[in-house]
C-alpha cells in the first residue's frame, strides 16, 4: 500500500499549509490595514455630507446609508475571513477533502465503504438523510459528508454545504447516471468559483441484491458502466457548463458503482468480495483521490488559505466598480436633468414678470378707461368712495390676481412635476441598458453572508425610488401663499371747496377734475400694490421653490458623484492587495510546475480569477522561457 | 346651426365622458376655474326690438316668452350647448332706468354683445344708449349690431333697405363702420313661421326673408376673428392631458425597453413644446393687448384735448401728433411681435436641441441605429420621419431622413433651428399683407384710422364754434362730449383691430407651428400605445376619448 | 486544475493589456478615465474571466457587450 509514501507528502502539505497559514495572515493584516484606510475614507466622506448643507432630504439619506453600509460590508468581511483563516489554522496537519452532491447521489455509501462502516447512514429512498456534517478519516485524509444539495426547499442545507466547502483542499463532486439536474451544475459552478479542485465521481447505481447469483450481479454492473453511454451521460452534464460561460472539459470524472464497493466489504464471501470490488472499480478511485493528494496536495493547502483572502476580496473588487460604474451613469442623469430645469427656471422668471407688467399695464389702462364715465356720473355724488369701490370690486380684481399668481405657482408645480417623472424613467431606462447584453455584471450571491441580500451601493436597482421621493420633497413642503390681499380703492374722497364766483359750469368742471386727480392717484397705489403682491409671489415660487429644487438637484449630483469616487477609490485600495495575492498563489504554483526554479521576479504582476485563470504579466525585456498559454497540473 | 354652439356641445360631451373614465380610473377630472367660465353670449339692445324672437330664433328654446305684451323684467340667464346664454331686459328710455342698470351688470363679461335694434324704433336715446356701450364702456370689439323686424319696413329684407338702413345708421355709429359692427338685417318672426309652415316653397321663402343664414355667417366670422374657441380649446387640452396622465399609468409595457423609451423622449418633447406653445401664446398676446391698451389711453388722452376754451388749429395739432404716435404704437407693436417671436422660437428649437444631447438621448439613439434592421417596420417609419415640418404656404419642408447605416446620424428631435428660420420667414412676410379691407385710408402699413378724425372734426368744431358763441352752456356740454366721445372712439376702433390682427397673429405664427410639431408627436405616441398588446379595457376607452379629445382640437384649430 | 494559466507580454498601458487579454473577441473599444466598454464580436469560453482579469489589472470597471442584443 501507499501509505507511508502519503503520509509522507501529507507532511510535506503540512509544510504547505503552514505556509499558506502564514502568508494568508499577512495579506489579512494587509487587507485589514486597507480596509481601515478605507473606513476612515468613508468616515470623512459621511462626515463631509453630514456637515455640508444644512437640507437633509430622503435622498441624502440614502447616499448616506448606502456608504454606511459599504463600511459595515467591508467589516463583516474582515471578520468571517479571520473566522476562516483561524479555523483552518487549527487543522494544518489536516488533509481535507469535502464530498459534494444531491441526496442519493451515493455520498453516505462512499463514506461507509471508505470506513468500513455498518452502512446505517446509507439511505434507502428518502429524501436528505445527512443533515449535518459528519468527518471521518480514511487514509490519514479526513473526508466530510454535507448534506446534499439542490433538494427541495433546501437551502439552507446547501449553505452548510457550501460553507463547509470553504475549508476543504479537494472537493469530491458526486453525480449519479441519472438525467444530470442544472441544480447540480450550479452548485458545481460556485464550487469551482471558490477555487476548490474537483474530481468529478459518476456514480454507476444499477440495482444488486444481495444474495443474488453473482453472475447476474457482474453483468448488470458492467452493462452499467458502457463506454458509450457513460460518455453521453458526461457530456449531459458538462454540457451545463455552457450555460456559465464556462468549460469542463478538464473536470476529472472517475466512473464507480458504490454499492457494489460497499457490498464487496460487508460479504463474508472471498471470492464474492474480491469480484465485486475489482466490478466496482472503486480502487481507481482511491487511487485517483490518492494521485491527487501526491500530486498536487501541497499546491492546494497553500492555496486554500490564499483563496480564502482572494476570493471575498475580489467579490467586494468587483462590486464596488460595477456600482461606481453605475453611480457615475446615473450622475449623467440627474446633471442633464438639472441643466434643463435651469433653462426653463430661467424662462419662467422672465416670462412670469413679464406677465405681471403686462397684467397690472391692463388693470390699471382698464380702470382709467372707466374713469370719465364715471367722473361724469359721480362727482357731485357723496358716496363717490362707495361706488368707485363698488366699481373695482365690479372689475374682480382681486379674483383675478389670485387667479394670475395661482397660475405661477401651479406652473412650477407642473413642472417639478414633469422633472420627478422623467428623473424616474431615465433611471429605469438606464439601468435596463445597464444589464441589457453586459457579460460582466457581478453575481448577486452571497459568497460568504447567506441572510441579507445585497442592497448597497445602488441607487439604480430599484428605479431609484428613494431618489425620486428625495426630489418630490418640495412639492409636499406646504405652500405659504402671499399673506392677504391688499384692500383696494379708497376710504374718502376729500370733498370740494366751493369758488364762490365761478360759474357753475367752471365749478363742475373743477370738482371732475378733482375726482379724476384722485381717482388717477388711487389707481396708481392700487397697481403698486398689485404689482408688489405679484411680483412677491413670483420671488417666492422662484426661491422657495424652483431655484432650490436646482440647488438640490446640484447637490444629489454632486453626492452621487462623491458615493462613485468613494467606491472607486476602495476599489483602487483593494487593487495592490488583490495583485499581490494573486501573484502570491501564482508563485505557488510555479513552484508546482517548475519546482522552485523559476524566478518570480521577472513577474510584472499577476491577476487571478480562482478557479478559472490566472494570468501573469511579463516585462517586455524579460524572455519568458516557456510556452504562452499552458494548462498545467494533468 | 353656430358652429360655436355646435363644437361647445361636442367639448362638454367629452368632458362628460372624460369625468365618468377618469373616475373609473381612480382619478378626479380637475379643471381649473377658467374651464368654468362659459362662453358668454349677451343680447341687448332696445325694448320690443325682438330680442327674443332672436334668441329662440338661434337656440330653438322653447321656453322664451315672446310678444309685444310680455316683457322681460329681469336678465335671464341659461346654458345652450355649454354657451351661457344672457337675455337682458330691453333699454328703455324714459319709463325704466333702472332697467339699464341691470343690462350694463350684465354686459360687462360679455363675450359677445348682440345689439339689436329696429328700424322704426330707433332713436336719438337709443343712440346714445348704443354709443356709450360701444365707445364708453368700449364694448364695440364685441359687438354685433343687428337690425330686425325687417319684414315691416317698406322694402322687406332686401338689398335695397338694407342699404337704405345702412346709410342711416352710419353716422350715428362713427367712428366705427357698419362692418366694424358687423351689421346685419334679420327678420326673426319669418324664421320661426317658417319652421310651422307645412308648404315648403312658402318655408323656403319665408327662411330667405329672415336672413337666417347670412346672420349665422356673421355670427360663425366673429367667433372665428375673435378665437373664442380658444376658451374651448383650453378646455379641452386640459382634458387630454388629465386622459394622458391616465393612460400612462394604465399602460403596459413593450416587449423592447427601447421602444419604451422612445415614447418617454416623444412625452418629453410633447410637455416642452406643448408648454412653450402655451406660454408664448400668453406673451405675444400680452405684447398685443398692452399696446392696444396704450393705443385706447392715447385716444382718453386726445379726448381730453376737447375742453371749452381750445382752440382749433391747436386741437387739430396735437391729434396730428398722437396719430403719429398711434401709428407708431402700433409699428412698434408688430415689431416686437415679431421679435419676441423670433427669440422665443430659438429657445424653444434649444430646448428641444438640449433633450436631443442629452445622456438619455444620445444612448437611446446609439441603441436604436444598433437594433435598426430588427426595428418594427412602424417605428422604423417614426425614426425616418423625424423633423418634418411642413408649413402652410409655401411648403417647406424640413426633414431628416435616417436610412439605416447613413452618415449623419439619427435624430428624434422634432422640431429644430431650420424651422424657426422659416416660421420667422413667413411671419415676417405675412406682417405686410395682414389688414381688413375695407379700410379707406392707410397711415403707414397697418391700421389706418387718421384721416378719418380729422375729416370728423373738421364738421365737429363749425357747430362747436356756433355753440359757443350761443353760450349756451348745456349744448355746450352735450358737444364737447360727443367730440371727445368721437376722438376716444376712433383710437378705440384701432385698438380693437390691433387686437384682432394679434389673435390672428399668434394663431398662425404661433399655435399652427407649433401644433404641428405637437401633432407629429402625438401621432407617433399614439402609434407606438397602439402595438401593445395586453390593454385593458379602460386604458382602451381613455385612449379613444383621447384620440376624440384631440381631434376635435384639431377641428377648432382648422378654421 | 480547472484553473488555466497564462502569460502576457506588455506593459501596464491598458490599451495593451486589453489586447493581449481580448484581440480575438472584441469588436470595438470606448473608453473613459473609469471605465472601458467593449462590444464583443463573438465570445469564447473565457471571455468573461478575461475580462475580469483586465478590470484587476486596470482598476477600470468593464463592461462588455454582445452585438446586437436584443432587448
Amino acid at each position: 500500500m501507499k501509505n507511508n509514501d502519503i503520509r509522507k507528502t501529507l507532511k510535506q502539505c503540512k509544510k504547505a499549509a503552514e505556509n499558506g497559514y502564514k502568508l494568508a495572515k499577512k495579506q489579512y493584516k494587509s487587507l485589514n490595514e486597507t480596509m481601515d484606510a478605507s473606513s476612515s475614507k468613508i468616515e470623512m466622506t459621511l462626515a463631509h455630507i453630514n456637515s455640508s448643507n444644512c437640507y437633509v432630504s430622503e435622498a441624502t439619506d440614502s447616499l448616506v446609508e448606502q456608504l454606511a453600509n459599504t463600511r459595515e460590508l467591508l467589516g463583516k468581511i474582515s471578520y468571517s475571513q479571520n473566522e476562516d483563516i483561524v479555523d483552518l489554522s487549527e487543522k494544518l496537519s489536516t488533509f481535507s477533502i469535502t464530498l459534494f452532491g444531491k441526496t442519493m447521489a451515493g455520498k453516505s455509501t462512499l463514506m461507509e465503504t471508505l470506513t468500513n462502516g455498518d452502512g446505517a447512514s446509507i439511505g434507502k429512498g428518502a429524501q436528505r438523510t445527512t443533515r449535518d456534517i459528519r468527518t471521518y478519516t480514511w487514509n490519514n485524509l479526513e473526508i466530510t459528508d454535507v448534506p446534499g444539495i439542490g433538494a427541495f426547499d433546501g437551502e439552507e442545507d446547501e449553505e452548510i454545504a457550501f460553507a463547509a466547502a470553504r475549508k476543504a483542499n479537494l472537493i469530491l463532486f458526486l453525480i449519479t447516471d441519472d438525467a444530470p439536474q442544472a441544480a447540480e451544475a450550479e452548485c458545481l459552478g460556485r464550487v469551482i468559483e471558490l477555487g476548490k479542485p474537483v474530481v468529478c465521481v459518476l456514480n454507476v447505481k444499477s440495482s444488486i441484491r444481495e444474495g443474488e447469483n453473482s453472475k447476474i450481479t457482474l453483468r448488470n454492473i458492467e452493462k452499467a458502466f458502457d463506454d458509450e453511454r457513460l460518455e453521453t451521460l458526461k457530456n449531459q452534464f458538462m454540457a451545463f457548463a455552457s450555460l456559465g460561460g464556462e468549460i469542463w472539459d478538464d473536470i476529472p470524472v472517475i466512473s464507480v458503482h458504490l454499492k457494489s464497493a460497499f457490498l464487496s466489504l460487508k460479504t463474508e464471501n472471498k471470492e464474492l468480495s474480491k469480484i465485486l470490488a475489482e466490478a466496482s472499480r472503486i480502487n481507481q478511485l482511491k487511487a485517483r483521490i490518492i494521485e491527487e493528494v501526491e500530486t498536487h496536495g501541497k499546491y492546494y493547502r497553500e492555496k486554500n488559505f490564499l483563496d480564502i483572502v482572494s476570493i471575498s476580496t475580489l467579490d467586494i473588487y468587483e462590486k464596488l466598480l460595477y456600482h461606481a460604474n453605475e453611480n457615475r451613469l446615473l450622475s449623467e442623469i440627474i446633471k442633464d436633468k438639472k441643466s434643463q430645469l435651469d433653462l426653463w427656471i430661467k424662462k419662467y422668471k422672465r416670462d412670469s414678470l413679464n406677465q405681471v407688467d403686462s397684467f397690472i399695464t391692463g388693470i390699471e389702462a382698464e380702470l382709467k378707461l372707466e374713469l370719465p364715465a364715471f367722473v361724469e356720473q359721480h362727482y357731485d355724488d357723496e358716496d363717490v368712495a362707495k361706488a368707485w369701490n363698488e366699481l373695482i370690486v365690479q372689475k374682480q380684481i382681486n379674483e383675478r390676481t389670485k387667479s394670475l399668481s395661482d397660475t405661477f405657482i401651479e406652473h412650477a408645480d407642473d413642472r417639478i412635476k414633469e422633472l420627478a417623472r422623467s428623473i424616474e424613467k431615465e433611471i429605469q431606462y438606464f439601468s435596463k441598458i445597464g444589464i441589457d447584453g453586459n457579460v460582466n455584471i457581478p453575481k448577486m450571491h452571497r459568497i460568504f453572508d447567506t441572510k441579507k441580500a445585497w442592497d448597497w451601493g445602488v441607487l439604480v436597482a430599484g428605479g431609484g425610488g428613494t431618489l425620486i421621493s428625495g426630489i418630490l420633497f418640495f412639492l409636499e413642503s406646504p405652500w405659504a401663499g402671499p399673506v392677504g390681499w391688499v384692500a383696494l380703492g379708497i376710504s374718502v374722497i376729500g370733498r370740494f371747496g366751493s369758488w364762490i364766483f365761478e360759474s357753475r359750469g367752471k365749478k363742475e368742471e373743477r370738482a371732475k377734475k378733482k375726482l379724476e386727480e384722485n381717482l388717477v392717484k388711487n389707481i396708481a397705489e392700487i397697481s403698486e400694490a398689485l404689482r408688489k403682491q405679484l411680483k412677491s409671489v413670483v420671488e417666492q415660487v422662484f426661491k422657495g421653490q424652483l431655484d432650490a429644487q436646482s440647488k438640490e438637484l446640484k447637490r444629489i449630483e454632486s453626492l452621487i458623484i462623491y458615493l462613485a469616487d468613494t467606491q472607486r477609490d476602495l476599489a483602487l485600495g483593494l487593487q495592490p492587495n488583490l495583485l499581490e495575492q494573486s501573484k502570491q498563489v501564482l508563485e505557488a504554483a510555479l513552484k508546482l510546475i517548475f519546482g522552485g526554479r523559476w524566478y518570480t521576479k521577472r513577474i510584472e504582476r499577476a491577476a487571478r480569477i480562482p478557479g478559472k485563470l490566472l494570468v501573469a504579466q511579463f516585462n517586455e525585456n524579460s524572455s519568458i522561457p516557456v510556452k504562452k498559454r499552458r494548462s498545467y497540473g494533468n | 346651426m353656430l358652429r360655436i354652439a355646435e363644437l361647445s356641445r361636442k367639448t362638454e360631451d367629452i368632458r362628460e365622458k372624460a369625468t365618468d373614465l377618469i373616475e373609473k380610473a381612480g382619478k378626479k377630472l380637475i379643471l381649473d376655474q377658467e374651464c368654468d367660465k362659459p362662453i358668454k353670449l349677451v343680447f341687448a339692445g332696445q325694448y320690443s326690438a325682438g330680442k327674443s324672437s332672436i334668441v329662440k330664433m338661434l337656440t330653438g328654446n322653447e321656453n322664451i316668452g315672446i310678444g309685444a305684451g310680455i316683457t322681460t323684467q329681469e336678465t335671464h340667464s341659461y346654458m345652450w350647448n355649454g354657451i351661457e346664454i344672457v337675455d337682458t331686459p330691453g333699454i328703455h328710455t324714459q319709463l325704466r332706468p333702472d332697467h339699464d342698470e341691470i343690462s350694463y351688470q350684465a354686459i360687462t363679461s360679455a363675450d359677445m354683445l348682440v345689439f339689436i335694434i329696429t328700424n322704426e324704433l330707433f332713436d336719438d336715446h337709443i343712440a346714445k344708449h348704443f354709443r356709450q356701450l360701444a365707445i364708453d364702456k368700449d364694448k364695440a370689439g364685441e359687438m354685433l349690431l343687428v337690425v330686425n323686424k325687417m319684414e315691416r319696413s317698406s322694402l322687406g329684407n332686401t338689398k335695397e333697405q338694407q342699404d337704405i338702413i345702412r346709410e342711416d345708421l352710419r353716422k350715428v355709429i362713427e367712428p366705427y363702420t357698419p362692418e366694424q359692427l358687423n351689421l346685419s338685417f334679420v327678420d326673426a318672426n319669418s324664421f320661426l313661421e317658417s319652421l310651422d309652415e307645412e308648404d315648403d316653397e312658402i318655408a323656403e321663402e319665408l327662411r330667405a326673408r329672415s336672413g337666417y343664414d347670412e346672420f349665422i355667417e356673421v355670427l360663425n366670422a366673429f367667433v372665428d376673428e375673435k378665437q373664442l374657441t380658444g376658451r374651448l380649446t383650453t378646455e379641452l387640452y386640459e382634458i387630454e392631458a388629465q386622459l394622458d396622465e391616465c393612460v400612462v399609468e394604465l399602460q403596459p409595457k413593450s416587449e423592447d425597453i427601447d421602444i419604451d423609451a422612445l415614447e418617454e423622449n416623444y412625452l418629453q418633447q410633447r410637455h416642452e413644446l406643448f408648454e412653450s406653445r402655451n406660454r408664448l401664446q400668453q406673451e405675444i398676446k400680452d405684447i398685443y393687448s398692452k399696446e392696444a391698451m396704450r393705443l385706447r389711453s392715447l385716444g382718453m388722452d386726445s379726448a381730453n384735448l376737447i375742453t371749452e376754451d381750445c382752440k382749433q388749429d391747436e386741437v387739430e395739432h396735437n391729434l396730428e401728433l398722437a396719430v403719429t404716435e398711434g401709428n407708431e404704437i402700433i409699428e412698434l407693436c408688430q415689431n416686437r411681435a415679431l421679435q419676441v417671436l423670433e427669440t422665443r422660437m430659438t429657445e424653444i428649437g434649444l430646448a428641444i436641441e438640449d433633450l436631443e444631447q442629452a445622456e438619455f438621448t444620445q444612448k437611446l439613439i446609439g441603441r436604436l441605429v444598433e437594433k435598426y434592421d430588427i426595428l418594427p417596420e412602424n417605428v422604423k417609419g417614426m425614426l425616418s420621419n423625424a423633423g418634418k415640418v411642413a408649413q402652410k404656404a409655401g411648403n417647406v419642408i424640413v426633414q431628416n431622413t435616417y436610412k439605416a447605416g447613413m452618415h449623419g446620424g439619427l435624430k428624434l428631435a422634432s422640431f429644430s433651428g431650420g424651422n424657426v428660420h422659416t416660421i420667422i420667414l413667413k411671419a415676417g412676410h405675412a406682417i405686410k399683407f395682414k389688414f381688413k379691407p375695407w379700410q379707406a385710408i392707410k397711415m403707414a402699413r397697418g391700421v389706418a384710422v387718421a384721416g378719418q378724425v380729422l375729416g370728423g372734426f373738421g364738421i365737429a368744431f363749425d357747430v362747436f364754434m356756433q355753440i359757443k358763441e350761443d353760450r349756451d352752456e348745456i349744448k355746450m356740454r352735450e358737444a364737447i362730449r360727443e367730440n371727445k366721445q368721437n376722438i376716444r372712439g376712433k383710437f378705440s376702433a384701432a385698438a380693437n383691430e390691433l387686437e384682432d390682427y394679434g389673435i390672428a397673429f399668434v394663431q398662425d405664427n404661433v399655435v399652427s407651428p407649433l401644433d404641428d410639431s405637437i401633432q407629429e408627436l402625438d401621432t407617433k405616441i399614439a402609434e407606438i400605445r397602439n402595438t401593445r398588446a395586453g390593454k385593458n379595457e379602460l386604458c382602451i376607452e381613455i385612449e379613444k376619448l383621447q384620440r376624440e379629445c384631440q381631434n376635435l382640437i384639431r377641428e377648432i384649430h382648422s378654421t | 486544475m480547472q484553473e488555466e494559466l497564462v502569460f502576457i507580454n506588455c506593459t501596464d498601458d491598458r490599451k495593451e493589456l486589453l489586447n493581449e487579454l481580448l484581440a480575438s473577441v472584441i469588436d470595438n473599444c470606448v473608453a473613459d478615465e473609469y471605465t472601458m466598454r467593449i462590444t464583443l464580436k463573438n465570445d469564447s469560453w473565457d471571455t468573461i474571466s478575461r475580462i475580469k482579469i483586465l478590470q484587476q489589472f486596470t482598476g477600470n470597471y468593464i463592461e462588455g457587450k454582445k452585438e446586437n442584443t436584443n432587448a
